[in-house]
C-alpha cells in the first residue's frame, strides 16, 4: 500500500538507554533514512553502532527516545503495542539467532502458522495450506513442519524464521545479522533465498550486518553507521568502489577478503571505538580520523551531496580530501610464503 | 624446525545417553599435520569439524567424555599425551601458550590485569620477585601494543574492550617466550577494525620471535590473508592441506571447494552449492568418506576412507577423486 | 556451537518418550527407584484398599483390643479393638486424598500468578513477591487450628489451606525462570509476530517455565502429607474414627509406654515410607529436568 514513497521513513531517529550508576548510552543519535519499496537496504555498523537498536525501534520492540518512523505514511514511532500489534502483519524482523528465535516446546508447523492465527482469519484447513505453501517459499523440507526445533539445523531453522516471517505477506521485514550465527556454507543459501524471495515477492528488506561480503552482495542501496550516526549512504557499489567517508575506507579497507591473491594495503585503525556513555563533540570519528581537522571536533558534519544519491558526512568531502588513498585499499597481496 | 607434530590423532567422546545406552561421538579421526618454527597455520572449518578439540586435545585440556584414543603428539620431539601432568603444566603456558576466543571471560575478574599477566611469569619461574614479574608483564603489555601500559596495568577486566582483553590475553601467552602459540578463533566477536589490529600483531610476533603458531577459524578471509599454510577440517578429518596459494587457487577437495564458492565474494548462484545441513551427526558418521553425504560428486568408491592424494609436493586432500582443479 | 558442545547435546536425545527416559533414570539411580516403586505400590493400595483388607477399617472388636500381630490380625488391633492392618491400608486414600488435591491447588494456584508476576514485574511483582514471602512463614498448624475452630472440622479446609499456603513455592520457581526467559529471543519473536500478552504468558512462557515447578511436585505432595499426618496428630481435620496414619500414630503414642508398640509403629513405618517414597521420586524428577544436576552426579 505504498504511494511510490517509501515504505518506510526514519526520522532524526535517536534512542538512549540508563546505563550503570545513572549514565546514559547513547545508541542511536539522530539517523535518517528511507527504504523505498521492493529494495534490500544494508546496514553496516561494528558494535556499538546501534544498527540492532534501530532495527528494534522501526519494529516496535524498542521506544524511539526521540524522532519519528514513519510506515507507509503513517507514524508509528510511539505507537502503543495494543495499536502497533496490527500492524504487526506488515512489518515483521528476522533475528540472529535462529536456535533461541523459536519457541523449543512449538512443532515447527506450530510456529510458521502462529502469525495466521493472530493476523487473519483462516480456518485450520487453510492454515495449513498456506504454512505449507511458505515451506515450499523457504525451501524448507514439509517433512520438517512437525518436528520440533532442536531437530533442524542453524539453516533450516533460520528458513522457519523466515517462514514466520512471511506468512502474512509482509511489506517489510528487518532481518538483524540474519547469517552471522551460521555456518559459511549455510549462508550462501539463506542469501540466494532472500534474493529469489525479494524477487519473487517485490518485499522490501532492510538487512542489517557487520559483514561487508554479505552486504555487498545482497544489498541495493547500504548505509554506514558508526556511533549511532549515519556516515555514509548510497548505491551499494557506488559506496563499495568509491567509498568517501574515512571510516568507510577503514571499514572496507579492513575486511579481509578470503582470496591471498587480493589483499590490503592495510588503512590501521588507531584506537577503538569510543564508547556510548562519553559521546565525542564534533565528528564522532574525528579522533581516530587520519584526515581529521580542528573544525572536525568542533559541529557534527552535515550530509554532503556527492552525487545524486550517495552522501557522506564528512566535511573534508568538500575539499576532495578525504580519500585515504585508493592505493592504500585494495592492493595485490605477496604473502611471504 | 618442526615444533609440533601430531599423527593419527584420534579423540572420541564416550557417553551414556539417557536411555543409558553407550554413544560414541568420534569427533577427531586420524588427524596429523605440523607445524614448523616461523610459520603460521590456518586449521579451518564449520561448526563439528573438530577443529577446538584438536586444539585442547593438544594441549591435554580434555575432559571426560571427551579422551584421546589413539595417535600421537608430540612438541619438540617429546611425546605430550602421556607426558606426567606435571612435566606438561612446565611446558603449557610457557613453550605452547593458547589464546581462545571470549578474551574477556578468560581472565579473572577479581584482579587486575597486570596482575594476572605477571601470575603467569611467575607460575613458570617461581623464582621471580613480585616487582620483576611486574616490569615483565608490564613490557608484555607494551609489547603487545597496549598504550600507556604501565597505567593500564592497574585496569580490572570488565574496564577493557573486547581487542584490549584479547591483547591482555596474548600478552599472557607471550610473556615466557613461547616457541608454539596456538591461537582459537581469536579474533570471533571482534570487530573487523579490531580483528585486523590483532592479526597483524600475531603475525608480527611471530616473524619477529621465530614461533610457530596455529590459527583456528571458520572466516577464510583470515586464513587467506595471515596463515602461510592452511588445513581443512571436516567431520573430524583433515580433508585438504597445503600453502594456502595453492589450497585457494586449486582446492581440490569437494568441501575446500563448496567453502570457497560459498564466501560472499566468490558466491555464483547459478551452480549448486552445498547448502550445510547443519553439522555432521558426530555419533554415526559414515564408514568410508565423512563428505559423502553431502559431497556433489559422490561415487561407489566413497564408501571406503580416502587416502591422501598429493597434488604437489605440499597440497594434499582426502579425496579418491582429487584433481588438481576445481 | 563447539564440537563438545554438539556431540554432549547429541548424546541426549529428546526423541526418547518420557517413560523411556524416567525408566532409564530409574536404572541408573536406586533413589529414584525406590522412589517411584514405593508411591506405585501406595498409590495402587489406596485406589484398591476396599477391595483387599480384610477388615472393615472402622469396624469394632471389642474382644480383641489391644492385640498383637496375629494370623488374623497381621498388625495387631488398636485400643478401640480395630484392625491395624487394614486401618494402615486404608488410610493411603486419606494420604493420596488430600495430597493430590492439595499439590494441584498449589499448581492452579502457583504456576498462573508466577507466570504474572515474572513477566510483570514492577510494583505488581514487588507486592507479590511480599506476599508469597508472608504466605511461607504463616504456621501452618496455627492456622488450621484457627480454620477449624472457626468453621469446624473439615477435610476440604484442610486441604485449602495446605493447597494455599504451598503455592508460593510454585510462584517462586515459575517466576525464576519467567525472569530468565522474558529477555530471550524467542519471547521477544512472539511479541513481534504480534501475539497479546495472555498468549505471550499462557502458551509461550507457560510451555517453558515449568520444568522446576513440575519436579517439585513429587517434594510437596510428600510435604502434604506430612503435614497432614500432622495436623490429624492434633486431631484438626480428621475425625475419629476415620483411619488416618497421624491420628493413628497419636493413639499408638499413648500406648508405646505400656508396650503394645504395633498400634502406633504400623503406621509410622507406613508414613515414613510414603513421605520418603515422594521425596526420592522428587529427586529423580529434578534430576529429569535438570540436565546440570545429571551431568555433576555422572
Amino acid at each position: 500500500m505504498s504511494e511510490g514513497g517509501a515504505i518506510l521513513k526514519v526520522n532524526n531517529l535517536t534512542k538512549t538507554f540508563p546505563g550503570g550508576s545513572g549514565s546514559t548510552i547513547h545508541a542511536v543519535n539522530d539517523v535518517t533514512f528511507e527504504i523505498r519499496p521492493g529494495e534490500i537496504l544494508g546496514m553496516v555498523g561494528e558494535s556499538g553502532s546501534g544498527k540492532s537498536t534501530i532495527g528494534r525501534a522501526i519494529t516496535g520492540l524498542a521506544q524511539a527516545t526521540s524522532g519519528g518512523v514513519i510506515f507507509r505514511g503513517k507514524d508509528i514511532t510511539s505507537l502503543p503495542e495494543k495499536h502497533f500489534r496490527g500492524l504487526r502483519k506488515d512489518l515483521q524482523i528476522v533475528f540472529q539467532d535462529p536456535w533461541g528465535a523459536l519457541n523449543p516446546r512449538l512443532r515447527v508447523k506450530t510456529i510458521v502458522e502462529e502469525p495466521l492465527r493472530l493476523h487473519t482469519d483462516m480456518n485450520s484447513a487453510e492454515r495449513k495450506r498456506r504454512v505449507s505453501e511458505l515451506a515450499q517459499l523457504v525451501r524448507l523440507n514439509t517433512g520438517l513442519l512437525s518436528r520440533f526445533p532442536n531437530e533442524l539445523s542453524g539453516g533450516q531453522l533460520q528458513r522457519v524464521c523466515i517462514a514466520r516471517a512471511l506468512a502474512t505477506n509482509p511489506e517489510l521485514i528487518v532481518l538483524d545479522e540474519p547469517t552471522s550465527s551460521l555456518d559459511l556454507s549455510v549462508r550462501a543459501g539463506i542469501l540466494r533465498l532472500l534474493l529469489n524471495l525479494r524477487r519473487e515477492l517485490s518485499i522490501s528488506m532492510l538487512f542489517i550486518s557487520h559483514d561487508l561480503g554479505t552486504v555487498r552482495l545482497i544489498s541495493d542501496r547500504i548505509v554506514v553507521i558508526y556511533l549511532g550516526r549515519i556516515v555514509e549512504q548510497g548505491p551499494t557499489e557506488k559506496v563499495f568502489k568509491e567509498p568517501s567517508h574515512p571510516y568507510t575506507q577503514a571499514l572496507l579497507s579492513a575486511h579481509l577478503t578470503p582470496d591471498p591473491e587480493i589483499g590490503h594495503g592495510r588503512h590501521i585503525l588507531e584506537g577503538e571505538i569510543p564508547s556510548t556513555v562519553h559521546l565525542p563533540t564534533g565528528c564522532f570519528f574525528a579522533g581516530r580520523c587520519p584526515v581529521g581537522l580542528e573544525s572536525c571536533t568542533k559541529q557534527s558534519p552535515p550530509m554532503v551531496n556527492i552525487d545524486g544519491d550517495h552522501q557522506s558526512a564528512c566535511l573534508r568531502v568538500a575539499d576532495g580530501e578525504n580519500l585515504l588513498g585508493a592505493a592504500q585499499i585494495a592492493a595485490p597481496n605477496h604473502m611471504p610464503t | 624446525m618442526t615444533l609440533l607434530e601430531v599423527k593419527n590423532l584420534h579423540t572420541h567422546f564416550i557417553t551414556r545417553d539417557i536411555g543409558n545406552q553407550v554413544q560414541v561421538a568420534k569427533a577427531l579421526n586420524s588427524v596429523s599435520f605440523q607445524v614448523e618454527a616461523g610459520e603460521i597455520l590456518g586449521l579451518v572449518g564449520e561448526t563439528g569439524a573438530g577443529k577446538s578439540l584438536t586444539a585442547l586435545s593438544i594441549m591435554g585440556l580434555l575432559r571426560p567424555p571427551a579422551e584421546i584414543v589413539e595417535g600421537a603428539i608430540s612438541f619438540e620431539g617429546r611425546d605430550l599425551v602421556n607426558m606426567r601432568i606435571s612435566e606438561l603444566n612446565k611446558i603449557r603456558g610457557a613453550a605452547i601458550a593458547m589464546v581462545g576466543q571470549n578474551p574477556r571471560g578468560a581472565l579473572d575478574p577479581l584482579t587486575r590485569i597486570g596482575e594476572q599477566i605477571a601470575r603467569v611469569a611467575r607460575a613458570h619461574n617461581p623464582k621471580l620477585s613480585k616487582s620483576n614479574a611486574a616490569t615483565m608483564a608490564v613490557a608484555a603489555m607494551d609489547r603487545v601494543g597496549i598504550a600507556d601500559a604501565p597505567a593500564r596495568a592497574e585496569a580490572w577486566p570488565h574496564e577493557l574492550s573486547g581487542g584490549m582483553a584479547q591483547r591482555v590475553l596474548i600478552a599472557m601467552a607471550l610473556i615466557n617466550g613461547p616457541r608454539l602459540l596456538i591461537a582459537d578463533e581469536p579474533t570471533t566477536g571482534l570487530d573487523v577494525t579490531v580483528q585486523a589490529q590483532i592479526l597483524d600483531l600475531l603475525r608480527e610476533l611471530v616473524q619477529e620471535l621465530n614461533m610457530g603458531a596455529m590459527i583456528i577459524t571458520h572466516d577464510l578471509g583470515v586464513v587467506a590473508q595471515y596463515c602461510n599454510r592452511t588445513a581443512v577440517m571436516y567431520a573430524g578429518r583433515i580433508v585438504e592441506e597445503g600453502l594456502t596459494g595453492a589450497v585457494f587457487s586449486q582446492p581440490a577437495h569437494p568441501y575446500t571447494q563448496a567453502l570457497i564458492g560459498s564466501t560472499p565474494e566468490k558466491l555464483d548462484f547459478s551452480i549448486d552449492l552445498d547448502e550445510g545441513g547443519g553439522p555432521p551427526n558426530l555419533y554415526g558418521l559414515p564408514p568410508g568418506c565423512h563428505y559423502i553425504d553431502r559431497c556433489p560428486r559422490p561415487a561407489d568408491a566413497c564408501v571406503r576412507i580416502p587416502s591422501n592424494v598429493a597434488i604437489s609436493e605440499s597440497h594434499h586432500a582426502l579425496c579418491h577423486f582429487a584433481e588438481g582443479s576445481s | 556451537m563447539t564440537t563438545t558442545e554438539v556431540a554432549r547435546v547429541e548424546a541426549d536425545p529428546t526423541e526418547y518418550s518420557l517413560g523411556r527416559r524416567i525408566i532409564g533414570l530409574a536404572r541408573r539411580s536406586g533413589t529414584t527407584t525406590f522412589g517411584v516403586i514405593v508411591v506405585v505400590v501406595f498409590g495402587v493400595v489406596a485406589l484398591i484398599a476396599p477391595l483387599v483388607i480384610p477388615y472393615d477399617p472402622i469396624a469394632i472388636f471389642t474382644d480383641r483390643l489391644l492385640q498383637p500381630p496375629s494370623a488374623e490380625h497381621w498388625f495387631g488391633t488398636d485400643g478401640n479393638g480395630m484392625d491395624v492392618f487394614s486401618r494402615v491400608l486404608y488410610a493411603a486414600r486419606y494420604a493420596f486424598g488430600v495430597a493430590v488435591p492439595a499439590v494441584t491447588i498449589s499448581v492452579l494456584i502457583g504456576v498462573p500468578l508466577g507466570l504474572l508476576t515474572g513477566y510483570r514485574g514492577g510494583m505488581f511483582d514487588e507486592v507479590t513477591v511480599r506476599l508469597m514471602d508472608s504466605l511461607r512463614v504463616f504456621p501452618l498448624i496455627v492456622l488450621a487450628l484457627a480454620v477449624v475452630a472457626a468453621t469446624g472440622q473439615s477435610l476440604l479446609n484442610v486441604i485449602l489451606i495446605i493447597g494455599i499456603l504451598d503455592s508460593p513455592v510454585f510462584v517462586r520457581l515459575v517466576r525464576a525462570e519467567v525472569l530468565q526467559l522474558r529477555s530471550s529471543t524467542f519471547v521477544e519473536a512472539a511479541v513481534a509476530t504480534g501475539n497479546p500478552v495472555r498468549r505471550i504468558l499462557f502458551v509461550h512462557l507457560l510451555l517453558n517455565s515449568t520444568k522446576g515447578a513440575m519436579a517439585q511436585v513429587a517434594v510437596r505432595a510428600a510435604w502434604a502429607v506430612r503435614i497432614m499426618a500432622t495436623l490429624a496428630f492434633f486431631g484438626v481435620g480428621i475425625e475419629a474414627p476415620t483411619p488416618e496414619w497421624g491420628s493413628m500414630i497419636r493413639q499408638g503414642a499413648e500406648f508405646m509406654a505400656t508396650g503394645q508398640w504395633w498400634v502406633g509403629i504400623f503406621p509410622g513405618v507406613a508414613l515414613i515410607l510414603l513421605v520418603l517414597g515422594f521425596n526420592m521420586l522428587g529427586d529423580g524428577l529434578q534430576d529429569l529436568f535438570d540436565p546440570r544436576r545429571r551431568a555433576e552426579k555422572r
